[in-house]
C-alpha cells in the first residue's frame, strides 16, 4: 500500500478530534456568549442544531476508526502476502539543529500492521459502546475528543519509524490517558488518579529518555530499524558494530535497560504498576480502551520493537523476565481479593501483560505479540461488560450485584465468554496464547515459568469468584446513582444495556473465541517475526503436557473458587473464611503488599514533600535570598549614615576642612 | 537582506514614537458636558488604541522582516549604520550600528509578539492609562534595542533602558510588596551591570573598537584584565537576567508583585536577554573561554533545573510557582550552551523562544484568573473549571506545554537540548532529566488544586473569559505553541544558522587549544 494511506490512518482521528474539540468550545462559548449562535433562517436551522448537537463529536470518529479500520485490514492483508518483511518508505525530515535530523516516518512491518488492526478495531467498538455508556453525560463532547486524540496517540505510536517520534507518542498517550481518567474531574479521587498516572508513568519515561538520548550520542541514529540491525548482528568482543555505528556492550545494556523502565511504568509492572488500580476512576469505556489496547500495550510493544536489543543483554532479558514472572504471580493474588469489579480486572490485566513481559524475557517475542492482540480483544470485552453491569446498577461494588445473569443474559454470556479466554480454557484464544507462552517459558527458564503456571491457576480463581458474585446468587440491590451524576434511576430492577453497548460485547466475544485460531501453521507468528531483522518462519506450538496441566490447573482452580463461594456459608462455619483465618495476610494484600503507601505517602509525600522540597525552599528563602536582601540592606546603612557626611551644612564644610588642615598639619610636623 | 530602507530603525524606534504621540494626545477623554459626562461609549481611552495600534504595526514590521529574511545568507541583515563617536575626536570608535541574524530574528517577533500580548492582556487596567502604556512601549524599544544591537555601547545603554520602565512599571501599577521588589529588581540588575560595564570596557579598549562583529578574541591577550576575568564579570550580569540558582531570587519577587503584562514582557522576553547576551556575546567574542567553562556552565544550569523545579513544589502562590519554574527552564539554556556544539545552542536558542510563549502564556492565563478570583493563593481555589472552562481550558494547554509535552513548542527545544548535550556533558544531562519529572509534578498538582475538584460555590459569580482581547491573546498564544510544536523548523532553521558561526568560532578555539597545549 502507499505511504499516503498510513497518514490517512493517522489523521482520520485527528480530524474527529478537531471537530470533536470544536463541538465542545462551541458549547461553552454558548454558554458564555448568547449571541454566539444566532437563529438562522428556514431550512438552515435545522441543520445548524444538527452541528451544534453533540453527535458533531462522536459520528466522525466513528466513521474515522470504520475507515481506518477497513484500510488498516487492508495493510494487514497485503502485509500477510508479505509475510510481514517491512515496506521500503522513506522518512520525512521534520527538523535539523546541527548534527541532529529529527524524521517522522512510518515503518510498516507485520507488527505494525496487526497493531493497526488491534487498536482502530477494538477503539472502533468502545467508541460505539461510548455512545450508548456516555449518552447524557454534561462532557459527551470532550469525551469523544479525548477519545479521537487518545487513538491517534497510540496510532503514532505504533506506526513511528524512529525513537524520537515514538517517544513524542508515547508521551501524548500518556498525556491523553491524564485527561481521560480525569475526565470526571469534580471527583477529588478522579483528579488525584490522573495526576498519579502520568507522574507513575513518567518515571520509568525518564529511563526512556535517558535510553534515547544515550543510544544517540553513542551512534548518532536513531532509527528504529538501524539500532535494531546493530543490535542483531554486531556483537564482538565487548562491542557491537554494524554498518558503519558502534556501541559498546555496557552502553546497549543500559539501553535495553531504559527501555525496560519506560515499558515497565507504562505496562503497569512492578514497582511502578500502583497507578494502574486508581486509574478505574475514569469512565469504563477507557478502562477498556486503556487496559487492551492502547497506553498499556504500548510498554509491551516497544519492548516487542526493540526485541533484538532486549536479547543483546543478558541482563536486560533476564531483569524483564523475572520482573514479568513476579508481577503476574503478584497481581493475580491481589485481584483475588478485590471487591470491586473493575479492580478485578485491573489487576488482572497487570497479571496478564506480565505474562507477555515474562515472553519477551524468555525469548517468546511472536507469543508475547499473539497475547497482547488476544488480551487486547477479551480484556476491552470483560472491561466494556463491567460497564454493562454498571450501567444499570450504578455500583462497580461486587458485594451490591448477584445473580445478575437472570436480567442481563446478553451481558452475562459474553463476559463468561470473555472469562473462559482469560482462563486460558480449550479453545478460546487466550488459551493458544497463554499456552504459546508458558511452552516459551517451559523452553528457556523453569523458575519463570513455575510462576506463570501459578498466576493461570489464579487466573481462573480470581474471574470464577468475581462472575459468581456478579450474576450468581441473590441480587442485593445495586446503589443509588450519585447525586448530580446520570445513572440508572432505579436500580433495584436492573435491565440489559442498550443496543449500541451490547452490540460491541457480542462482536468482541466472538473474536475473542476465534483469534486465538491465528495461530494454527505459525502463520500469526511467521507476520510478526518479519518485523525483526533477521526474520524466520514462525512454527506451531504445540506440548500435550503443558495443555494438559495448565487446563487441569485452570479447572480445578476454577472449580474450587466456584465451590468456595457457593458453599461460602458452610466454609466459613469451618473456620476458614479468608476474613478470620488469614486477616493478616489478606489485609497485607487488600492494602496492595503496602507498596502504593511506601511510594506515594513515605517516598512522595513525607520525604520529598515534606522533607528534600521543605528544606531546599527554606534554604532558598533564608539563606539564598537572606543573603541578597542583608547585602543590600547593609548597603543601604552604610549609605544612609554616610549620607550624614553630605549634608549640605556650609559649616560643617568648613569644620571638616579645618580638622583635616589640623589632622594633615600634624601629621607633616610628627614625621 | 539589504531593503534599501532603514527599516530596523523604524522597528526598534517605533515605539518610542507611539511614546510621543501617546504624550501629546490626551488620556482618558471624558467630556466635561455634564450632559453626555456618563452616556455609555463616550469614555474613549486613546492610550491603549495607541498603544495597540503601534505595537501591532510593531509586530507587522517584525513579521515583514521574518519574512523577507533571507535564509539562504549566513551574517547579519537589515544592517543600520554609521559613526556615532568617532576615533578622530576621542580615541574610540561607538557606531550606531543595528542588524539581524538567525539568532535574533526570532527573538525580535518574539518581542513585537509579546508586547501585543502586553498590551491586550492590561485591556481593564484604569489607573494612569497614559502613563502605563507609555512605559510598556519604552520597554519595548529597549529589548528589541538589545537584540539588535551590533555595539557594545548601544547594547549597555538598551540594557539599562530597559530598567526605568520596568522600576515604575512593577511599583506603580503593581501589587503586594511592589515598592521592595521593584527595588530588589532594580539594584540585583544595576549589581551585575557594573561588572558587565567593567568587561565591555575591557573588552573595548583592548580590541580597540566595541563593534561586535569586529571583536576578535586573539586580542583580548593585552586586556587590562585577564579574558577570563572578563567573561566572568559579563556571564555575571546575564546569569543574573536569566536567572540561574543562586543569583535568581529577585524573580518571583518582581513576578509575584508585576502587573500581569509586565509579567508577561519579563518572563517572555526580559530573561531572554540573559541567554542572548550568552551567545551573542560571552560565545562569539570569548570562544576559547566559553571552550574552557562549558562544564561549569552545564553544572550550574542543572543545578538551577533541578533546583528550581524542587522549590517549585512547595510554591502556594500561583505566580511565584511560575516565577520558579522559569528558574528550572532557563537552566535549559545554560545546559544546551554547554554543550559547545550547534545542536545544543540550537535547543539553548529554541526554549528562549519557546519558553517565551509558553511561560507568557501561562502568567496570561494566571493573570485573567486574577482578575477574576482577586486570589493567586493555591490553597483558595478549587474547581474552577466549572465555572471557568474557556480559562481552565486555555491553563491547562498553556501548563501541558510548560512541561513540555510532545507536538508542543517547549518539547523541541528541551529534547534538542538533551541530545545536543549528553554527548559532552554526560553527569549534568542525566542530573538535568529529573527536572522534566519534577515539572510534570509542581504543573499537575497546581491544576489538580485549582482547576478540578468539586465545585465551590463561593466562585459561581465568576465570568468566563468574555472579552475579544482576552479571545485574541489565548488563540493567538495556542496557535505560535502548537505551530512551534508541530513545525519547528520555521524558526530552528533560522536559530541553526544563527549559532551554526557562533558553534563554528567556539569549536575552532577549542581546537586551537588543544593543539597548542598538545604542542606543549
Amino acid at each position: 500500500m502507499p505511504e499516503t494511506i498510513f497518514w490517512v490512518i493517522l489523521f482520520l482521528p485527528l480530524t474527529a478530534f478537531a471537530l470533536a474539540g470544536l463541538s465542545a468550545l462551541n458549547q461553552n462559548l454558548q454558554r458564555q456568549l448568547p449571541a454566539w449562535n444566532p437563529r438562522y433562517p428556514g431550512a438552515l436551522q435545522p441543520l445548524a442544531d444538527q452541528l451544534r448537537g453533540p453527535r458533531l463529536a462522536s459520528t466522525p470518529l466513528i466513521i474515522a476508526l470504520a475507515v481506518a479500520f477497513a484500510l488498516a485490514l487492508i495493510n494487514l492483508i497485503d502485509s500477510i502476502g508479505l509475510r510481514g518483511l517491512p515496506l521500503e518508505i522513506g522518512a520525512h525530515q521534520l527538523f535539523t539543529a546541527g548534527d541532529l535530523t529529527v524524521n517522522l516516518g512510518v515503518r510498516i512491518d507485520g507488527l505494525t500492521s496487526v497493531m493497526l488492526v488491534v487498536v482502530t478495531g477494538v477503539s472502533l467498538l468502545v467508541q460505539i459502546y461510548s455512545t450508548g455508556y456516555m449518552d447524557g453525560d454534561h462532557g459527551y463532547r470532550r469525551y469523544f475528543a479525548f477519545m479521537a486524540l487518545f487513538t491517534t496517540s497510540m496510532l503514532g505510536l505504533v506506526l513511528a519509524d524512529n525513537l524520537l517520534m515514538l517517544f513524542a507518542f508515547w508521551e501524548l498517550v500518556g498525556l491523553t490517558s491524564y485527561l481521560l481518567i480525569g475526565f470526571w474531574f469534580h471527583r477529588p479521587a478522579a483528579a488525584a488518579a490522573a495526576k498519579k498516572a502520568f507522574l507513575v508513568t513518567r518515571l520509568g519515561d525518564l529511563g526512556m529518555l535517558a535510553a534515547m538520548i544515550l543510544i544517540y550520542s553513542r551512534t548518532g541514529t536513531l532509527e528504529i530499524a538501524a539500532i535494531n540491525e546493530l543490535a542483531e548482528h554486531g556483537a564482538e568482543a565487548g562491542m557491537f558494530a554494524f554498518n558503519g555505528l558502534m556501541i559498546g556492550q555496557t552502553a546497549m545494556t543500559l539501553f535495553g535497560l531504559g527501555l525496560i523502565a519506560g515499558a515497565v511504568g507504562k505496562s503497569a509492572q512492578f514497582p511502578l504498576h500502583i497507578w494502574l488500580p486508581d486509574a478505574m476512576e475514569g469512565p469504563t469505556p477507557v478502562s477498556a480502551l486503556v487496559h487492551s489496547a492502547t497506553m498499556v500495550a504500548a510498554g509491551v510493544y516497544l519492548l516487542a520493537r526493540f526485541f533484538p536489543v532486549i536479547h543483546a543483554s543478558s541482563t536486560a532479558s533476564d531483569l524483564i523476565a523475572w520482573i514479568g514472572a513476579g508481577t503476574a504471580l503478584g497481581a493475580a493474588i491481589l485481584a483475588l481479593v478485590q471487591v470491586d469489579i473493575k479492580r478485578v480486572l485491573a489487576y488482572s490485566t497487570i497479571s496478564q501483560l506480565a505474562y507477555m513481559m515474562f515472553a519477551i524475557g524468555v525469548g517468546g517475542y511472536a507469543a508475547a505479540v499473539f497475547h497482547l492482540m488476544t488480551h487486547a480483544f477479551f480484556k476491552a470485552l470483560l472491561f466494556l461488560g463491567s460497564g454493562s453491569v454498571n450501567h444499570s446498577t450504578n455500583t462497580f461494588d461486587m458485594r451490591k450485584m448477584g445473580g445478575l445473569r437472570l436480567a442481563m443474559p446478553i451481558t452475562f454470556l459474553t463476559f463468561m465468554l470473555g472469562t473462559l479466554s482469560l482462563a486460558g480454557i480449550f479453545p478460546l484464544s487466550g488459551f493458544w496464547s497463554k499456552d504459546e507462552i508458558l511452552i516459551e517459558a517451559w523452553d528457556h527458564n523453569k523458575g519463570v515459568f513455575v510462576l506463570g503456571l501459578l498466576a493461570a491457576g489464579l487466573t481462573a480463581a480470581y474471574m470464577v469468584r468475581a462472575i459468581y458474585m456478579t450474576f450468581f446468587g441473590e441480587y442485593r440491590g445495586g446503589e443509588e446513582a450519585a447525586p448530580g451524576e446520570h445513572g440508572n434511576p432505579d436500580p433495584s430492577h436492573p435491565h440489559e444495556s442498550p443496543r449500541s453497548m451490547t452490540t460491541p460485547l457480542i462482536i468482541l466475544s466472538v473474536i475473542a473465541f476465534i483469534s486465538g485460531f491465528l495461530t494454527f501453521g505459525g502463520e500469526f507468528q511467521t507476520w510478526v517475526y518479519g518485523a525483526l531483522p533477521e526474520p524466520h518462519a514462525g512454527k506451531f506450538h504445540w506440548s500435550w503436557g503443558i495443555f494438559l496441566g495448565s487446563t487441569a490447573l485452570a479447572l480445578v482452580a476454577g472449580g474450587a473458587a466456584f465451590m468456595f463461594m457457593h458453599h461460602r456459608d458452610r466454609v466459613r462455619s469451618w473456620g476458614i473464611d479468608g476474613s478470620s483465618t488469614i486477616p493478616a495476610a489478606q489485609r497485607f494484600a487488600t492494602n496492595l503488599f503496602y507498596l502504593d503507601a511506601l511510594g506515594e505517602n513515605l517516598l512522595a509525600r513525607r520525604l520529598f514533600y515534606g522533607g528534600i522540597a521543605r528544606v531546599t525552599a527554606w534554604f532558598d528563602a533564608a539563606v539564598v535570598d537572606g543573603i541578597v536582601n542583608h547585602a543590600w540592606r547593609g548597603g543601604l546603612t552604610v549609605a544612609s549614615t554616610a549620607r550624614f557626611v553630605q549634608n549640605g551644612w556650609v559649616q560643617a564644610g568648613a569644620i571638616s576642612i579645618g580638622l583635616g588642615g589640623m589632622i594633615i598639619w600634624i601629621a607633616v610636623v610628627l614625621f | 537582506m539589504d531593503p534599501g530602507f532603514p527599516v530596523l530603525s523604524l522597528l526598534i524606534f517605533l515605539p518610542l514614537l507611539g511614546v510621543l504621540l501617546i504624550a501629546l494626545l490626551p488620556g482618558k477623554h471624558t467630556p466635561t458636558d455634564w450632559l453626555v459626562q456618563n452616556a455609555p461609549g463616550n469614555q474613549v481611552d486613546y492610550p491603549k488604541w495607541l498603544a495597540l495600534g503601534i505595537s501591532l504595526g510593531t509586530l507587522l514590521i517584525a513579521l515583514v522582516m521574518f519574512i523577507l529574511f533571507d535564509r539562504s545568507v549566513a551574517g547579519f541583515q537589515f544592517v543600520d549604520e554609521f559613526d556615532w563617536i568617532s576615533a578622530e575626536a576621542v580615541g574610540f570608535n561607538v557606531a550606531y550600528a543595528f542588524g539581524v541574524d538567525g539568532l535574533s530574528m526570532p527573538l525580535v517577533f518574539l518581542t513585537a509578539f509579546l508586547t501585543v500580548v502586553a498590551v491586550l492582556v492590561s485591556w481593564r487596567v484604569d489607573l494612569r492609562t497614559k502613563e502605563y502604556f507609555a512605559w510598556l512601549l519604552v520597554l519595548e524599544t529597549s529589548v528589541l534595542g538589545v537584540f539588535t544591537s551590533l555595539d557594545l555601547i548601544f547594547f549597555f545603554l538598551f540594557w539599562e533602558l530597559e530598567l526605568i520602565p520596568m522600576f515604575l512599571l512593577i511599583s506603580i501599577w503593581g501589587s503586594g510588596n511592589r515598592n521592595y521588589s521593584a527595588l530588589k529588581f532594580v539594584l540585583y540588575t544595576i549589581f551585575g551591570s557594573a561588572f558587565m560595564l567593567a568587561g565591555f570596557l575591557a573588552l573595548g579598549v583592548a580590541a580597540d573598537t566595541f563593534d561586535i562583529r569586529e571583536i576578535r578574541h586573539d586580542a583580548l591577550a593585552a586586556a587590562f584584565l585577564p579574558a577570563p576575568a572578563i567573561f566572568a564579570f559579563i556571564l555575571i550580569a546575564f546569569a543574573i537576567k536569566l536567572p540561574v540558582a543562586p543569583l535568581h531570587t529577585w524573580l518571583p519577587d518582581a513576578h509575584t508583585d508585576a502587573p500581569t503584562a509586565v509579567s508577561v514582557l519579563l518572563a517572555g522576553v526580559l530573561l531572554k536577554m540573559g541567554g542572548y547576551g550568552i551567545l551573542r556575546l560571552l560565545f562569539t567574542l570569548m570562544p576559547d573561554v566559553a571552550a574552557d567553562a562549558d562544564l561549569a556552565l552545564a553544572i550550574i544550569g542543572a543545578v538551577s533545573i533541578v533546583y528550581g523545579a524542587v522549590i517549585t513544589i512547595r510554591q502556594t502562590d500561583l505566580k511565584r510557582l511560575i516565577a520558579y519554574s522559569s528558574v528550572s527552564h532557563m537552566g535549559f539554556v545554560l545546559l544546551g550552551v554547554s554543550a559547545l556544539g550547534t545542536t545544543g545552542m540550537s535547543g539553548a536558542a529554541m526554549q528562549l523562544v519557546t519558553h517565551g510563549l509558553i511561560t507568557g502564556m501561562l502568567f496570561v492565563m494566571v493573570g485573567l484568573v486574577y482578575d477574576r478570583t482577586h486570589t493567586r493563593q493555591i490553597a483558595d481555589m478549587r474547581g474552577l473549571a466549572h465555572y471557568i472552562p474557556l480559562l481552565g481550558i486555555g491553563m491547562v494547554f498553556a501548563g501541558l506545554a510548560g512541561l513540555g509535552l510532545p507536538a508542543l513548542a517547549g518539547f523541541v527545544a528541551e529534547i534538542t537540548i538533551f541530545l545536543g548535550a549528553f554527548g559532552s556533558q554526560t553527569a549534568p544531562v542525566s542530573i538535568a532529566l529529573l527536572g522534566v519529572l519534577l515539572a510534570a509534578a509542581y504543573i499537575l498538582w497546581a491544576l489538580q488544586r485549582t482547576f478540578f475538584g468539586p465545585k465551590d460555590e463561593k466562585w459561581a459569580h465568576l465570568p468566563d473569559a468574555n472579552h475579544w482581547s482576552e479571545y485574541t491573546i489565548i488563540i493567538a498564544l495556542t496557535a505560535l505553541i502548537v505551530l512551534l510544536g508541530v513545525y519547528p523548523s520555521i524558526v530552528m532553521d533560522l536559530l541553526e544558522m544563527g549559532v551554526a558561526p557562533i558553534a563554528a568560532t567556539v569549536e575552532a578555539a577549542a581546537a586551537s587549544a588543544s593543539s597548542v597545549a598538545g604542542g606543549g
